[in-house]
């Protein structure tokens, strides 16, 4: 049995592309998509304070970064059974807004868009972010300038651009001045118009386009997060759906129900199929609405045959990237947003569980903590978005590549079902926390 | 070839001398000038000297080239004169190091164990070293031009010496180049007591490769450290020439008439409002014969006549700073409410005053009024109000009027007098034994202790000098004496000879009283051995005693039989002063196992007088005073010092003013000033303690440096036989306790390191780690006792860091760390630990494997 | 001629990259060199000769160490950016995986610190090292409290006993002109060993120092005992590794 491998590139971390051929190498059994070096931080998390774990969970991501620590936050106050107050909520929904259209436009440009162009054979060669610089400079100003945004609003409201310290347990110790307030409401609005830009540009260059059958997700069970039908990806519930039926509701503190984990194998065992997607797809299925008049018109523009691609996610992100920015402006001006409200204190903990969920950028994160009998956590499980989707880019690679395998030599190959696994956009560094 | 080498024989200097001073000079006047007979041995040099000279029409010439090289010739002349030239040199000093080695067989002390040229060969190809020169006996005069001669010749401006434990003979080495090599240029690398004396094993031998390897690396070490040595500032202090004594009794007036009379300004600074101490109030002087107060007043007479002499009585000490030939006190006289100058001693005031109290100075066994004069022969003799007193005063301002002189005032404020000396004497002497429950201690019931037997003596004491019962005022038909009440040290000479005065005095006295002595054997333990037995039958040597109360008599059960006793006296033993404690904080000295002050450890310029090291009678007393005496005006004899500081530098450019190392600072020389770190040189004794915690490597000791010791730590794991182990020990203990196993020739393995450093209190927790890290399997750290340690509290710094680093550290290295206090002389318990850890560490590590 | 750099991440988050990317100067950074290794971003996958190297996370495998010499030997200066690279970083916390700094296997130019590095900080340095200057005057030497806005009277400030790690939420204060050091309301800040250059962010949030910007000198490790050494601690919070072991370890076994 053969075994060629081969390292992603343009994906945050490290991550191997494994294609295995039967004996007589006539047929490709399996390919995979392989994450090594297992950090541990479930182990690390073992018996550390409450108030440390969000900054020590933070630095299992340095994309998105805001919504891990939002997360453990979030499960903090579930085992003390408190409720942040308002103003926390909408400066942590801020901060998370930040993150999102940082991590999303730095995957869509410079690691999902130089694909696009090569699938949809309208650029080749670009092999380096120089071609994209040089052949769409418009595009390259944008984005170098919603990278930078997506980065001063976390500034902002994080108190740091990368791992927040604002997020604690209970709430959050920042309180917008009115400067900051003005500035981030242009920094939005600056978004906003840029991404009209962009999304304009991509009906252009690819709407009328059929993408390619090979991205097409089979039977897929899409999972994810919304509020009464409406995109949140703070305060919602989750819930799954298949094919064409209704939204059953996960329920978040039976998860063992659909999937579980053993920390010391690292690997996810489910139980309601392994087809799942999280992420902006999986986003875009679940919510009934965006909410914003707008939206709706950006995606009647494309054909029903992109819905259930994956290539389409790449378009999703720049409306992501929309709505959340629309609704931030929304948030801004909440009276609410710069409101004092003292923070929760920490004293009774009330349930030895806690289970906290938020929508990252690239789909949910899950926490689970217990405590023992002294109050010390003694057993962490962390689900993160990644590590959900890989059975399904590992399904999907597969058939891929034994398509290819008819017609194409296996360097191509492993080249070919690295665009796949890229349109996913795996965060290797969170499935390997 | 380099110009050092072409230089480095004098012939060849010699040459380009002549030809410097000739211009032009044939071949045959040079061989004239040089007196030489042969043309081989010039045309050798002139061959050498290369491009340095050349020749034209038969006359030699010195070249550019040679120009210049004589001039760094000249300038090396002036620097080994020790003349400053650092302009030659720029801001940053020279970077040269040219080491020799020097090796001394010790009258093969050495040679027998170490193969001295195996040693040499490896020595001979390290960097840096120029030359290595084998000395069968280093410190024998006869050989010290030789060595001089040797560092001139070879441009040597750093040496390692390998030889003897620097205690030993650091400062003979010292002297021998002072001349040419700065101290901080002198490393000893310690082959004697550290390996040929602990490694040769008597029936069992160690590997006699494993401890060649031990010296190479020490002296490895040694070498390596010498290298990174910069330039230490020297500075010179001007002596001041007087002396502050710190105690005005028997030992202080005598040292300060001895330095009176030679010259020296003296302050004679006492706390009490009176001179005298404790003799003043005994009876008689034992082995003398003489009154003591009688002897006392003399003694105060001869003082106040004394020019030379300041009386500072009532007086404490606030602080202290500077050093040996310079130092700064500051005083506080306090208020006497009497006007010392203007008393004429009539005691008017003391008449008319209606407030009264227990009088301390007689044992509260009478009473005084709160204006007073302590004792007859008091100096001075003037009343005084102590200062806890005033607030008793009820101001009725009654003595103010009987005073004829209007030498009474009341408003008198403290005042605060700054001396400046030269050098500084503490003569506290010692306090006496007071925890008297267990011996039902009470005068009023006829159980007194020896002070207050003294008083009941003197012819000024509270009897008039008859000895009676105290609660019936009859004199007693039986004495009882109990000897050594009170923690037992080795000298028990003082309690033995206060006996035998009272025995004769009672006799005096009482012809028929019946007096015994009892010793409790219990209590002296092994001390009794130091014990000379009386034969007399009045002394008792009993194993059990106990004192009972019948029918209102006490008696003495000793050994089940029974003494009546109508009176006991407690002979109560001296214990250390418990102002030692404090004085400490301002002065360099530390304290022995019993809390007496240790002698070894005194910095310079600060001497001991009397009973502050133990008890001591007084011809001792006096011989010690008259010894210091020789010392201090030997001392105050020069007219400045040259030292280098050995302390600490900061480097603005890396502090960030955290004020760790002021809070680590045992002397509070560290302050922040203005947002500056400031450094108090003088109070700075240079432990390094500040060093230690520095986070931003800004302090930086001038000698011990961490580059230094990390590279020590980085040589020494060059052994190659598992288990290492590193001992970090402090210089005044654990390395002397080292050195003690070494002058004891007890044998233990040779796997073992010992890196000294000023202080345990140095020792960072990096030394540790770093120690660890370059695969040492063992670490220990051994400094002064607790409570003793010779920089006050280094030695429980490094307790709490090891503390914690074990309560972090992987279980497994709990065991790898050990930690002990040792003084001096345990050289034996130095090498059992060093033997059991060794033994320990095999194990696991046979275990590990 | 244009530089030619290599980015290279190892074990880590990849916060410190996006904080690259999102650089003010970062355009300028691409436009003023030529990057020739930096798979985040692009398809190169063998390492050729270049001129600067920067590496980012920890070293916690033994093929990252073949990678390392490589970088090593193809690279005229290599720099570690961030507290992993730098120091070990966040993995110090865990006692199965091995976190290392990639200067215990290759020498390194220098370090550029922070857990990110404060963007003003590496877009300094970068520009510095585009330009073939030194980073060294870019990167703070002393600690924290040379800064510090609640800067008091030292000496003071190690009286207290320290109680608490965090302060509890409805403690937190906003900084104000008056609050006083952290450890003299007995609270831990290891501001006396952390290098300076982060901003503050956190103190003047009313949060204490927790270390991120790594040790100015010696270990982290090593300050911190010396440190702790120092003031009361209470028995409580004494043994809690994730003090010691925050952002960098001893590298012999634990």
């Amino acid at each position: 049995m053969l075994k060629i491998v081969d390292v992603c590139t343009r994906v945050e971390g490290h991550g191997k592309v494994k294609i295995y051929l039967d004996n007589k190498n006539e047929e490709i059994t399996q390919a995979t998509f392989e994450i090594e070096a297992y950090r541990g931080f479930e182990h690390i998390l073992k018996h550390k304070k409450l108030c440390d774990l969000p900054k020590i969970i933070s630095r299992i991501c340095g994309l998105c970064h805001a919504s891990q620590s939002i997360a453990s936050c979030k499960t903090i106050e579930n085992i003390y059974g408190i409720e942040p107050s308002e103003q926390s909520i909408l400066v942590r929904k801020l901060l998370m807004t930040g993150e999102l259209i940082k991590s999303h436009s730095l995957h869509f440009f410079f690691q999902a868009f130089p694909d696009l162009l090569r699938i949809f054979n309208i650029h080749q060669k670009i092999l380096s972010p120089y071609a994209i610089i040089k052949n769409y400079p418009q595009l390259t100003t944008i984005f170098f300038e919603l990278i930078k945004i997506g980065n001063e609003i976390d500034k902002i409201f994080g108190g740091r651009s990368v791992h927040p310290i604002t997020v604690i347990p209970g709430g959050v110790i920042y309180n917008p001045s009115k400067k900051n307030i003005t500035l981030a409401r242009k920094y939005f609005q600056k978004v906003l118009m840029n991404l009209e830009v962009v999304i304009e540009r991509f009906i252009e260059l690819f709407s009328k386009k059929i993408p390619p059958e090979e991205f097409m997700i089979p039977n897929p069970i899409f999972l994810g997060m919304h509020n009464h039908g409406i995109f949140d990806r703070y305060s919602g519930i989750l819930g799954f759906k298949e094919d064409n039926k209704k939204i059953t509701n996960f329920i978040e503190k039976n998860y063992t129900n659909y999937f579980n984990k053993d920390i010391d194998l690292n690997g996810i065992d489910f139980s309601i199929g392994n087809n799942i997607l999280v992420g902006p797809l999986a986003r875009n299925h679940i919510v009934e609405s965006y909410d914003i008049e707008e939206v709706s018109n950006f995606l009647s523009v494309f054909d029903k045959t992109w819905y259930k691609n994956i290539l389409f996610t790449n378009f999703i992100r720049l409306l992501e990237m929309y709505v959340e920015t629309f609704k931030a402006l929304e948030l801004l001006n909440d009276p609410l947003v710069n409101k004092n409200e003292s923070l929760l204190s920490l004293t009774n903990i009330k349930n030895m569980d806690g289970i906290g969920v938020v929508e990252a950028p690239r789909g949910i994160l899950l926490h689970h903590y217990h405590l023992n009998k002294e109050n010390s956590i003694d057993q962490i499980k962390l689900f993160i978005a990644t590590e959900i989707n890989i059975p399904l880019i590992n399904h999907m690679i597969t058939n891929y590549a034994q398509k290819l395998y008819e017609k194409t030599d296996i360097d191509t190959i492993k080249k070919e079902i690295q665009l796949i696994i890229r349109a996913f956009d795996p965060c290797i560094s969170c499935a390997t926390h | 070839m380099d110009i050092y080498s072409i230089l480095s024989h004098p012939f060849r200097r010699k040459i380009l001398l002549i030809l410097e001073k000739e211009g032009y000079i044939p071949y045959t006047d040079l061989m004239e000038r040089l007196n030489l007979e042969t043309t081989g041995q010039l045309n050798f040099h002139l061959k050498k000297l290369g491009s340095l000279i050349n020749k034209d029409k038969k006359s030699y010439f010195i070249t550019e080239d040679g120009k210049k090289i004589l001039q760094i010739l000249n300038i090396n002349k002036r620097i080994l004169s020790g003349e400053n030239v650092d302009e030659y040199l720029g801001a940053k000093g020279s970077t040269i190091s040219r080491v020799g080695v020097i090796i001394c067989n010790c009258n093969t002390e050495i040679s027998n164990i170490i193969n001295v040229n195996a040693l040499e060969n490896y020595i001979n190809k390290l960097r840096n070293v120029v030359s290595v020169k084998i000395f069968e006996n280093l410190c024998q005069q006869k050989n010290f031009s030789k060595i001089t001669n040797w560092v001139k010749e070879n441009f040597i401006n750093k040496i390692v010496i390998a030889a003897c434990s620097p205690k030993t003979h650091q400062h003979l080495f010292e002297r021998i180049f002072e001349k040419v090599i700065e101290h901080a240029n002198i490393e000893i690398a310690n082959i004697r007591e550290q390996c040929a004396w602990v490694h040769h094993s008597n029936g069992r031998e160690f590997d006699p490769l494993l401890i060649l390897e031990k010296a190479k690396l020490l002296i490895e070490a040694a070498i390596e450290r010498v290298i990174m040595q910069k330039k230490v500032k020297a500075k010179r202090v001007e002596i001041e020439k007087s002396c502050a004594i710190i105690g005005g009794g028997i030992g202080g007036m005598t040292l300060a008439l001895n330095l009176a009379k030679a010259g020296i300004k003296v302050y004679l600074i006492e706390k009490s409002p009176t001179l005298g101490g404790k003799v003043a109030r005994w009876d008689r002087i034992s082995n003398i014969g003489d009154c003591s107060i009688c002897f006392i007043s003399e003694l105060i007479a001869e003082l106040v006549n004394e020019k030379n002499i300041k009386i500072l009585t009532n007086t404490e000490i606030e602080n202290v700073s500077g050093e040996v030939g310079n130092f700064t006190i500051d005083l506080i006289k306090k208020p006497r409410f009497v006007d010392e100058k203007k008393c004429t001693g009539c005691k008017q005031c003391i008449e008319v005053c209606s407030i009264e109290k227990p009088n301390q100075y007689e044992f509260e066994l009478t009473n005084r009024k709160i204006i007073y004069i302590p004792f007859i022969h008091s100096y001075p003799f003037a009343p005084i109000i102590d200062e806890e007193d005033i607030k008793n005063c009820i101001n009725c301002r009654i003595c103010e009027r009987a005073c004829i002189n209007k030498a009474i005032d009341l408003d008198q404020k403290l005042e605060k007098i700054r001396i400046k000396v030269g050098t500084k004497v503490i003569a506290i002497g010692s306090d006496l034994y007071s925890d008297l429950e267990e011996y039902h201690y009470n005068p009023k019931n006829d159980i007194i202790t020896s002070p207050e037997f003294e008083r009941m003596l003197s012819s000024d004491g509270f009897t008039n000098g008859d000895i009676l019962k105290i609660s019936s005022k009859v004199p007693p038909e039986s004495v009882s004496i109990i000897q050594c009440v009170g923690p037992i040290y080795n000298r028990l000479e003082y309690n033995d000879i206060l006996a035998l005065k009272y025995l004769e005095s009672i006799k005096q006295h009482i012809p028929n009283c019946e007096v015994n002595v009892f010793y409790d054997l219990n209590k002296l333990k092994e001390n009794h051995n130091s014990l000379s037995t009386h034969m007399d039958k009045k002394f008792h040597y009993v194993n059990d005693l106990k004192i009972i109360e019948r029918n209102n008599k006490n008696i003495i059960v000793a050994n089940s039989k029974e003494y009546p006793s109508d009176l006991i006296v407690l002979n109560v033993m001296m214990v250390p002063n418990k102002d030692l404690k404090i004085l400490r904080k301002t002065m360099d000295f530390t304290l022995d196992d019993n809390g007496f002050m240790s002698e070894e450890t005194i910095a310079s310029g600060i001497y001991g007088v009397g009973t502050i090291f133990g008890p001591l009678d007084y011809n001792s007393t006096i011989s010690t005073a008259n010894n210091v005496a020789l010392k201090i005006i030997a001392l105050l004899s020069k007219d400045s010092l040259i030292s280098e500081f050995s302390g600490i530098e900061i480097n603005e450019e890396l502090c960030g003013i955290c004020g760790l190392c002021s809070k680590s600072c045992p002397y509070n020389a560290i302050t922040i000033e203005s947002d500056k770190l400031s450094i108090d040189m003088f109070k700075c004794k240079g432990c390094g303690t500040c060093v230690s915690v520095c986070p931003t490597n800004a302090i930086e000791m001038n000698i011990d440096t961490t580059e230094k010791i990390n590279r020590t730590i980085e040589i020494l794991s060059k052994f190659k036989k598992r288990p290492k182990i590193i001992a970090f020990c402090c210089r005044s203990c654990g390395y002397a306790a080292a050195d003690d196993a070494g002058l004891k020739k007890i044998s233990y393995n040779p796997n073992i390191f010992i890196v000294q450093v000023p202080c345990t209190g140095r020792i960072d927790t990096s030394f540790i780690i770093n120690s660890f890290e370059h695969g040492f399997d063992g670490v220990m750290i051994i400094g002064c006792r607790r409570n003793s340690c010779r920089y006050i509290d280094g030695i429980e710094k490094i307790q709490r860091k090891i503390e914690l680093l074990k309560d972090v550290l992987n279980p497994k290295y709990k065991k790898r760390i050990i930690i002990e206090n040792m003084n001096a002389v345990e050289g034996i318990k130095f090498a059992e630990m060093v033997k059991t850890f060794y033994n320990q560490l095999s194990e696991e590590i046979k275990f590990e494997a | 001629m244009k530089p030619k750099i290599l980015i290279s991440s190892l074990t880590g988050c990849s916060g410190c990259i996006s904080t690259l990317l999102s650089l003010d100067i970062f355009p300028q950074f691409l436009e003023r060199t030529k990057i020739i290794y930096f798979p985040f971003i692009m398809d190169v996958e063998e390492i050729e000769e270049c001129d600067i190297a920067l590496i980012e996370g920890c070293v916690s495998e033994d093929s990252q160490v073949n990678l390392l010499k490589k970088i090593r030997k193809q690279t005229k200066k290599v720099y570690s950016i961030g507290t992993c690279a730098g120091f070990g970083g966040i993995l110090s916390l865990s006692k199965k995986r091995i976190a290392e700094p990639v200067s215990k296997y290759i020498e390194i130019d220098g370090v550029i610190p922070g857990c990110p590095p404060p963007s003003k900080l590496l877009g300094n340095c970068l520009i510095k090292l585009i330009e073939n200057r030194e980073i060294d005057v870019d990167i703070p030497k002393k600690n924290l409290c040379a800064t510090c806005p609640l800067r008091g009277e030292a000496e003071e400030n190690f009286q207290t006993k320290i109680t608490q790690i965090n302060p509890n939420p409805e403690e937190i204060i906003p900084v104000e002109e008056d609050t006083e050091c952290f450890l003299k309301r007995g609270i831990l800040c290891l501001g006396p060993i952390t290098r300076d250059g982060c901003e503050h962010v956190c103190i003047k949030e009313g949060l204490p120092c927790e270390g991120c910007m790594g040790p100015v000198s010696k270990s982290f490790f090593s300050n911190t005992i010396n440190f702790i050494s120092l003031i009361h601690l209470s028995k409580k919070i004494r043994n809690y590794d994730g003090i010691f072991y925050r952002f960098s370890k001893p590298t012999f076994k634990r």
